[in-house]
Order: C-alpha cells, then sequence, then structure tokens
C-alpha cells in the first residue's frame, strides 16, 4: 500500500478523495494549503500526490514543479475542473503521471491511482 | 350538420313567408348552429393536443386558436341577432375572453420574428425599428450568438475559442434565413401548409413536406443574398476550393440535438452555392425533421436556419467520439472514439459499422479495448489529441459531448461539430463523484429489479438507454415507416434518420447494425427510446409479432451484460415507457394551462346557476355553450325574461310531451310533426307525434324495453338532484329537453344530468337526403369514466352501423344516405342508448368492463321490440 497526499483547496474534495483511498488501504494526508503539502514531502517519503490545478496560492504544475524537487520518486496525479491543452502539455512535460479531469467517479478515481502507482 | 341547414331553409320558407322577423330569427339560429358545430370541432381538436394525444404544427395550435375565437365571435353574434338589444355583457364578455386566448397563444406559442413586441410588420414584411440585418458572420464572431448563426455553429465558435482546431467558416445568418423567406411571399406559403401538420395523420405529412421543400426551393433567393452567398463561397479565407455546406438552426446542438434532422452537403463547388444553400434551408422541410421539430413542440419560426460554411478538410479518417461513456461489458466510464476511414459521413448515417476504440478518460493515453471496422488508422498522438479534445469540451460545455472530428493528411486534428452527448452514464445512488466546487450528489431513484424471463438474445450494444415491451414488427422498407404499428418492437437493419418519425410511437428499436454514434441514436435517447444493435440473425431470432422487451438499460442494471431481448413483458419492464409519456404530458399540460382554461375548459355546465351568464364565461366552450343552450330557449319561446313581446316572438308555442318517463321533453312543431288532432293540445301524447324520426327515437326512449327504473331516474331525487347540482329537474321547462320536429325531421338537445346530446335526422323517402347526426359531450364522471362511456357509444354506435369519430370527450356520429327503415333503426338505437348512457360513466371502472357492456347491450338489440 502506498503513501499519498491529496491537495485541493475545496476541502470537501480532498476529503472525499482521502476517504475513497483511504478504503483501498492506502495512507493518504489531506491538505488544503499548498506549502504544508510541501512541507509534508520534505518530512515524509510519498508516493503520489493528487493535485489539483486551481489552489489557493500557486498552481498545481508549480507545486508538482516543488514537489520533483524535493522528491523526484513521488508521482503525480494532476485533477482539474478547467482542462485546457497548456496545462496537460505543461503537467505531462513536468513529469505528472496523470492528468485527468473532474467530475471524477470512484471507479475512475481508484483505477487512475492503480495505473499510477503500478507503472 | 350542412344538411340541417338546407332543411331548416326548406322549413323556414314554409313557416315564416308572412313574418318576416320571425324567419330572420330562424336564419341566425341556422347560422349559430352551424358555428356552434365548427366551435366545438376546434374545441375537441384543441383539447386532443394540450392532451398529447395529437401532436400538430405549433402553426396549426396557433391557427386553431384564431379559428375558435371567430367562430365564437359569429356564434355570440347570431345569438345577438335573434334577440337584438338582449344578453348584456355578451360581447364584453367574448372580447374579456378573446382577449386572454390572444394573450396566452402569444405565451405558449411565441412569434420568433426578431422584432419588438406589438410591432406588426409593413404591407412588404419588414418590421418597423429594425436593426440592419446581418446575413455573414466569421465563425469567430458566432460565439454566444445562437440566435443569428445557429446552435451547430455558436458551439464551433465555442470550440475554437477552446483552443481546439476548427476549420475557417463562414456563418450565412438567420438574418439571410429570414431575408430569403420574406421574399415572394415564401414564409406565409408555408404557413399555410404548416398548419396542416399533424402527425397522428402520417399519410399527409410527406406529401405536406414534399410540398414545402418544393416552395423553398422554386423560390428566387433574393439578389441581395444571392451576391453574398457567392462572394462568401469565394472568400479567400475559406482558400477557394471545395465547400462543406452545413445546416445551423437554432435549437439545432442546444437542448434539442436534432441529430441528422437537417442536411449538410459535402464537397459543394463555390459556383453551386446558391443552389446548396437553397437546398440545406429546405431540408428543413423534410419530414423527419419537421416531425422531430412538432415533437418538441418548438414553432417554425423559432428555429430559423442558418447555414455554416467550412472549407472541405482533406480527411484520412473522421468519426465521432463520446466524451463520456460506458465501458462494454465491464462498466466504468471511458472515452469513446468512432472513426471510418475518409470523410466518415457513413458513421452518422448509421449504415456500417466503425472502428471503435474505448479509451481512459485521462492522459497520458491509455486504450482499454478496440473493436469493429478495419481500414483506419489513428496513431498514439492522434488518439491522445481525441482523449484531451473530448475531456476539454465537457469542460468547456459543462456535460458530456458528442463530437465530430476529422484528422486531416497532415494528421491535424479539427473538430467540426460538438452537441451534449444524451446516453452519458448518470451517477448512481450514493456513488461517490469528485466535483470541481465539491459538491455532494444527492441520491437517484433506483432502478427496476431484475424480472427472471428468457432471455432471446444478450451482449447487444445499448445504443439508447431504456426498456420497452411490445409485439415485433419487421420493417419492410423505408416506404413502411408511415405504417409502423403503434407500440412495436421495430426490428431494423440500420438505424437510418428517417427512423426518427417513429420515435414516440414505438416501444423499443432492434437493429442488425448501427452505432450510437449514429444520429438516431441522438435522436432516441433524447426521446427516451431504447434503442439496442448488433445482432446479425435478427430477424430469425424475433418472429414477427412476437411479445418481446428490449433491455437497453446495460451497464445501468450493474450487470455486464450490454442491451439483450427478452420473452414476454414484465411489468417492472413497462415503467420505463409509462414514465416517459407521463413526463411528456405534464411537460404539455403546463404549457398549455392557461390556454386550455381559456378555450376549452367548460365551467359552465349547471343552466340554472347564477354563473350561467356572460359574466360567468371563462372560456370560449363557455361562450359556446351559453350561446347554444339561449339560442334553443329563444327558439321555443323561452328567451330572456326582460322580453315584454314574448307570445309574438317565439317561434310556436312548445308543448310538453306527456309520458310516465322521467324526462321533461318539450316538442315545438315546424309543420306536420303532430297529428292533426294533437296541434291544440297543451300536452302532446306520444300517440299524437307524427314525426317519423322522432316516433323512431321514442321507440327507442320509451318502449324497447330499455329499464329507465334501473339506471337511477327512480332512485332517490334529492340524491341526485345533489349529484347533478340541479340541471335534470322533473318539471323545469328551463332544463328540460327541446326536439323541433317536423313530418320527416328531427332536431332533439337532450339533456341528462352534466351531459348533453345533439341529435338531427331527416328520416323520408329520399334515402340520399337521409341522415343521422349525433354528439354527445361531457358527464358528471371522472375523465377517465367519461372516455370509458365514449368507448362503450363508440362501440354500439359502429356496431349500429354509424361512422364514429371522437375527439377529447365528444363524440360525433353519423349515418347517410340510408333507406327511411335503416335510418329508423339508427334511432331506436339512438333512444336506448339514450336511456343506457343516462349516469353510466358513474359506473365504469375499465375498458373490458365498458366493452363487455357493449357487447351485452347489443346482444340485447336483437331482442329488442
Amino acid at each position: 500500500m502506498a503513501t499519498i497526499i491529496v491537495l485541493d483547496d475545496v476541502a470537501d474534495a480532498a476529503i472525499m478523495i482521502k476517504r475513497i483511498l483511504s478504503r483501498q488501504g492506502h495512507v493518504v494526508e489531506a491538505f488544503t494549503e499548498e506549502q504544508q503539502a510541501i512541507d509534508f514531502v520534505r518530512k515524509n517519503t510519498v508516493d503520489l500526490a493528487i493535485l489539483d490545478m486551481k489552489l489557493l496560492k500557486m498552481t498545481g504544475v508549480e507545486v508538482l514543479e516543488e514537489l520533483k524537487k524535493i522528491s523526484p520518486a513521488t508521482k503525480g496525479i494532476m485533477l482539474t475542473g478547467y482542462p485546457t491543452l497548456e496545462t496537460a502539455k505543461q503537467s505531462l512535460e513536468l513529469g505528472a503521471a496523470a492528468y485527468c479531469v473532474k467530475p471524477i467517479d470512484r471507479d475512475e478515481l481508484e483505477s487512475t491511482v492503480a495505473a499510477v502507482l503500478k507503472g | 350538420m350542412g344538411q340541417l341547414s338546407q332543411t331548416l331553409t326548406r322549413w323556414g320558407r314554409a313557416l315564416f313567408a308572412p313574418a318576416e322577423r320571425l324567419r330572420l330569427r330562424y336564419e341566425a339560429f341556422k347560422a349559430l348552429l352551424a358555428a356552434d358545430e365548427a366551435s366545438l370541432l376546434l374545441v375537441a381538436e384543441l383539447e386532443e393536443i394540450f392532451a398529447g394525444a395529437r401532436q400538430v404544427d405549433p402553426a396549426r395550435t396557433r391557427w386553431l386558436c384564431g379559428q375558435l375565437s371567430e367562430a365564437v365571435g359569429e356564434v355570440v353574434e347570431r345569438l345577438l341577432a335573434m334577440n337584438p338589444g338582449g344578453y348584456a355583457g355578451l360581447r364584453e364578455a367574448f372580447a374579456r375572453v378573446r382577449g386572454k386566448v390572444l394573450a396566452s397563444v402569444q405565451a405558449s406559442l411565441p412569434l420568433c420574428h426578431p422584432h419588438p413586441p406589438h410591432s406588426l410588420p409593413d404591407s412588404a414584411g419588414h418590421f418597423p425599428g429594425l436593426s440592419p440585418s446581418v446575413l455573414v458572420l466569421p465563425l469567430a464572431q458566432a460565439l454566444g450568438r445562437q440566435d443569428l448563426a445557429g446552435g451547430k455553429a455558436a458551439n464551433l465558435a465555442a470550440v475554437q475559442k477552446a483552443g481546439q482546431r476548427v476549420p475557417p467558416g463562414l456563418v450565412i445568418t438567420t438574418d439571410a434565413f429570414r431575408a430569403f423567406l420574406s421574399t415572394g411571399k415564401l414564409r406565409p406559403r408555408l404557413e399555410r401548409l404548416l398548419r396542416q401538420v399533424d402527425l397522428s395523420r402520417p399519410e399527409r405529412l410527406g406529401p405536406l413536406c414534399l410540398g414545402m421543400r418544393a416552395l423553398v426551393l422554386g423560390a428566387q433567393v433574393p439578389e441581395e443574398l444571392a451576391q453574398t452567398l457567392r462572394a462568401a463561397a469565394a472568400s479567400p479565407e475559406l482558400g477557394g476550393g471545395l465547400l462543406a455546406v452545413r445546416s445551423s438552426a437554432v435549437g439545432e446542438d442546444g437542448e434539442l440535438s436534432f441529430a441528422g434532422q437537417y442536411a449538410s452537403e459535402l464537397n459543394v463547388p463555390p459556383d453551386d452555392i446558391v443552389d446548396a444553400y437553397r437546398r440545406v434551408v429546405a431540408a428543413k422541410y423534410r419530414t423527419r425533421a419537421v416531425t422531430y421539430r412538432v415533437r418538441c413542440g418548438l414553432p417554425d419560426d423559432c428555429s430559423p436556419m442558418a447555414v455554416l460554411l467550412l472549407p472541405m478538410v482533406d480527411a484520412v479518417s473522421a468519426g465521432v467520439l463520446h466524451s463520456s461513456d460506458t465501458l462494454p461489458g465491464q462498466g466504468g466510464k471511458c472515452l469513446s472514439v468512432f472513426a471510418l476511414p475518409g470523410l466518415g459521413d457513413a458513421l452518422v448515417s448509421g449504415s456500417v459499422d466503425p472502428w471503435v476504440a474505448r479509451v481512459a478518460r485521462r492522459l497520458p493515453m491509455q486504450v482499454l479495448d478496440v473493436s469493429g471496422g478495419t481500414g483506419v488508422e489513428l496513431g498514439q498522438s492522434a488518439l491522445s489529441e481525441l482523449v484531451l479534445t473530448g475531456l476539454v469540451l465537457e469542460s468547456v460545455f459543462g456535460r458530456p459531448q458528442e463530437v465530430e472530428w476529422a484528422l486531416d493528411r497532415e494528421g491535424r486534428l479539427f473538430v467540426l461539430q460538438s452537441r451534449t452527448y444524451n446516453a452519458a452514464p448518470e451517477a448512481q445512488p450514493g456513488e461517490e463523484v469528485v466535483r470541481p466546487d465539491g459538491a455532494q450528489d444527492s441520491p437517484l431513484p433506483g432502478e427496476p429489479g431484475e424480472t427472471g424471463e428468457k432471455i432471446l438474445a444478450e451482449g447487444l450494444s445499448p445504443v439508447a438507454p431504456g426498456r420497452g415491451c411490445g409485439p415485433v414488427h419487421h420493417l419492410k422498407g423505408a416506404a413502411d415507416i408511415p405504417r409502423i404499428p403503434a407500440g412495436c418492437v421495430l426490428v431494423v437493419d440500420s438505424l437510418t434518420p428517417a427512423l426518427a418519425r417513429c420515435v414516440d410511437s414505438v416501444a423499443a428499436v432492434a437493429a442488425r447494425v448501427g452505432s450510437r454514434a449514429s444520429h438516431f441514436a441522438s435522436v432516441a435517447r433524447e426521446a427516451g427510446l431504447p434503442v439496442v444493435s448488433g445482432l446479425e440473425d435478427l430477424r430469425a431470432r424475433l418472429p414477427e409479432g412476437l411479445l418481446v422487451t428490449v433491455d437497453a438499460t446495460g451497464a445501468a442494471t450493474g450487470a455486464a451484460t450490454g442491451g439483450r431481448i427478452l420473452v414476454g413483458c414484465a411489468q417492472s419492464l413497462l415503467e420505463g415507457p409509462r414514465r416517459r409519456q407521463g413526463v411528456e404530458r405534464q411537460r404539455l399540460a403546463e404549457r398549455f394551462a392557461d390556454l386550455a382554461r381559456q378555450t376549452c375548459h367548460l365551467a359552465l355546465t349547471d343552466p340554472e346557476a347564477p354563473a350561467f351568464a356572460p359574466a360567468g364565461c371563462a372560456s370560449l366552450h363557455d361562450l359556446v355553450r351559453f350561446c347554444h343552450e339561449k339560442a334553443v330557449a329563444e327558439m321555443v319561446g323561452l328567451g330572456e325574461a326582460e322580453d315584454s313581446d314574448r307570445s309574438g316572438r317565439g317561434l310556436g308555442k312548445a308543448r310538453r310531451l306527456r309520458s310516465d318517463l322521467p324526462l321533461s321533453l318539450y316538442l315545438l312543431d315546424l309543420g306536420g310533426g303532430l297529428e292533426p288532432a294533437a296541434r291544440s293540445d297543451q300536452d302532446i301524447a306520444p300517440e299524437g307525434v307524427a314525426s317519423l324520426p322522432m316516433q323512431a327515437l321514442w321507440q327507442g326512449l320509451a318502449r324497447s324495453g330499455e329499464p329507465w327504473r334501473d339506471t337511477g331516474f327512480s332512485c332517490d331525487w334529492q340524491e341526485f338532484d345533489r349529484i347533478s347540482a340541479g340541471i335534470f329537474r322533473k318539471d323545469s321547462r328551463l332544463l328540460a329537453s327541446y326536439a323541433l320536429l317536423s313530418a320527416d325531421y328531427l332536431h332533439l338537445l337532450v339533456r341528462f344530468g352534466y351531459h348533453f346530446a345533439v341529435l338531427d335526422s331527416l328520416c323520408g323517402p329520399r334515402a340520399e337526403a337521409n341522415y343521422v347526426a349525433f354528439r354527445f359531450k361531457g358527464g358528471g364522471g371522472l375523465p377517465e369514466q367519461r372516455l370509458l362511456r365514449i368507448g362503450f357509444i363508440t362501440q354500439v354506435l359502429s356496431a349500429g352501423g354509424f361512422e364514429v369519430r371522437v375527439r377529447g370527450d365528444m363524440l360525433d356520429a353519423r349515418l347517410s344516405r340510408a333507406e327511411a327503415g335503416a335510418v329508423q333503426s339508427a334511432l331506436v338505437l339512438l333512444g336506448r342508448l339514450l336511456v343506457r348512457t343516462q349516469r353510466m360513466d358513474m359506473g365504469l371502472a375499465d375498458e373490458a368492463q365498458a366493452s363487455r357492456l357493449a357487447e351485452e347491450f347489443l346482444a340485447a338489440s336483437k331482442d329488442a321490440p
């Protein structure tokens, strides 16, 4: 089982993702503040970060860039309600393992996480 | 009742030659009866439309309301002519109701000319104060301008704005369309045909639509518009090569898809643009497009046709994608890509099986499943781009999308069209969904349970979700479409868009081939019609006439079976179509609530109530009822009480028919209707009646053994008065029934409780002039019970040789050109029927009971004296 962080400026969304993935046996930490999430990765070994694109102070892509510097092995899934060609391209170039779109249901989320952790 | 007019003219001359004033009154009465007849026919048709029993073009509904106002105005004027100076407030009441009807017509059936409300077009059809029209618009400017550019172009502009590649485009606007239609009186000519469009008369639909297309194709495109078209087609923006000329009607690809209902022309040389434009506009009046629009209740002038000009994409492959789909056989969501080599136009016509890829709804692209056709090669990068395109467009439009795309020789992906995809999987009850705003889902109602029926076929492709049950009908060919029986499970080879005509009448469709990407699939999904496809030996497995259930719910049941077909018709499987009809009825009822109240609703049921007055008339139907009642009273000398010269105004003295029956019937002799010896009597014994038709009717009413005692008239009169609100009184002359008679003629207005019947008959030596006309309306029971009674009467009279038409709860029966003996038999039957049906509606429970009673009644006819 993996250690996962979730970062979303909407607390409800972060908590729902945490609830879904915890049931699968993962250890999940949910954050709404970018810096807290980054600090957590600095201090812990994190397998996967699920990042919303639109955050309070930074973009999800910027956070991904930071995380990759601290912990290159941490994988990233970008989750956005407002997909664009640019953010999709940027995310993949920066090494995001997946770029997904909200609304996303449990099945889709679980299968994406499984695929990313496996690959 | 044209023959009635002739008859009355005959009697009128004989009776009133010395008295011009009386003759004029009689003329007015005749005209009133004719207008009354016309009004009630119009009311009946409107009732059917408002109840959803008949689907007509909104132009017809509008026209019917106008015709009804006119006919009722005529009824009102004729009554006033019978009693000049009488009925204070009647004209005002009519003006008040007509004003409300006009306002409701405007509200529920809006005219969609782009002009300020209340302004009228000048003689040339132009509206004052209108901004100068825009004939052509670059695609980018179509953004948010559905009114001017139509749905398809407005959507494509939004696609472009979202950063997707679309071909450069020009829009020939709805202003251009209106300019075209305003030349050569094209609009009023189309309206004349549109108002005859009635989907319940499919045999007339084809010729009407052909006529409308011929009008458009034969019309001159105004020179200014023709020049604009030629300049646009040759503009450097479009590259000067071959063009795609695509319909972009207002309303198309919006809430309603109109998928495949209109036309697009491909590979059009720029020189041919004017003719191509005319052809695309004419396709607005294809049978299937008109049917679709009428089903949606959309007026023709509210869906003006803009036309989109795009350069042809030199495509190596093309197709459709669904941004959010159900993964067949496994459940779960995916994005589906359907592709064909070349232009891909065969895909949406439903005639071939495409190459299909199911991919995960994320990047990097991951293929989950591939199936179907050959000759298509989509590389990883093209598929990746398609996935992202689907996800972006779903987000832009806020709903799952159906996207038409093309890939050119240089590997560039073009989006040609994007519209809402109606079959996208919905969240299940209690399902967890992470939304952009973090909102929680509310639980959805559960699906009906499994049935355990025998399965004929499974693993079919669920093209449009839902369940439907009915007998199998094999489509023989396109010509068979107007004759498809209602309620059947239609079995077809392919999902051609022409099937759109029958989406409301059939229970389900099973096709040999045809994909969810076909146009017909879109239309079916909108209509809630279940459709499955993908069974080679369909016709062999589903024999004609076998009762089957098509279950196209697929993954929605949680089972990994896809679509299936089962033997028989389980109760739980019938809920789908029923719910569908309920929703449709509800929608109509809401839309036409005001209009129905002001036109058709009959509130004046009690002639003795204080509200039975002009001021109490709330609908056009009330006015007709009031005027008919008063006109008959005028004829028998019972006009308004304030008239001082009563004896001089009446047509003669109405005499009461003396009998033991609980029936107040007054007779007015037009000449030869009574025996000479009886003519001076105050009360006439039945033996004193000389009128042949009246004698026959009396035979049925009083001497056929039809029991009055058992039908409520011998019951507690106080109780009956309570039930019938006092309409029927044993001795009230005002509320009695009346008969106008002559030797061979009878006009009878008969009232029992809440319902009334009008009977009109000529029964003489000339068979070709003889007829019986019978009208029956109303009742005190529940609407369903009234309809059951109408069903009973229909069955009896049809068996008795009448032609019967039913509209709403009004029945018209007619027997024409019969020998006197046959007319007499018919009248005996009607007499018995009147006795039997007095209050029958209150005791009817279901169709089977009504039908059984009718059979018993008919069997008893043979024994009746």
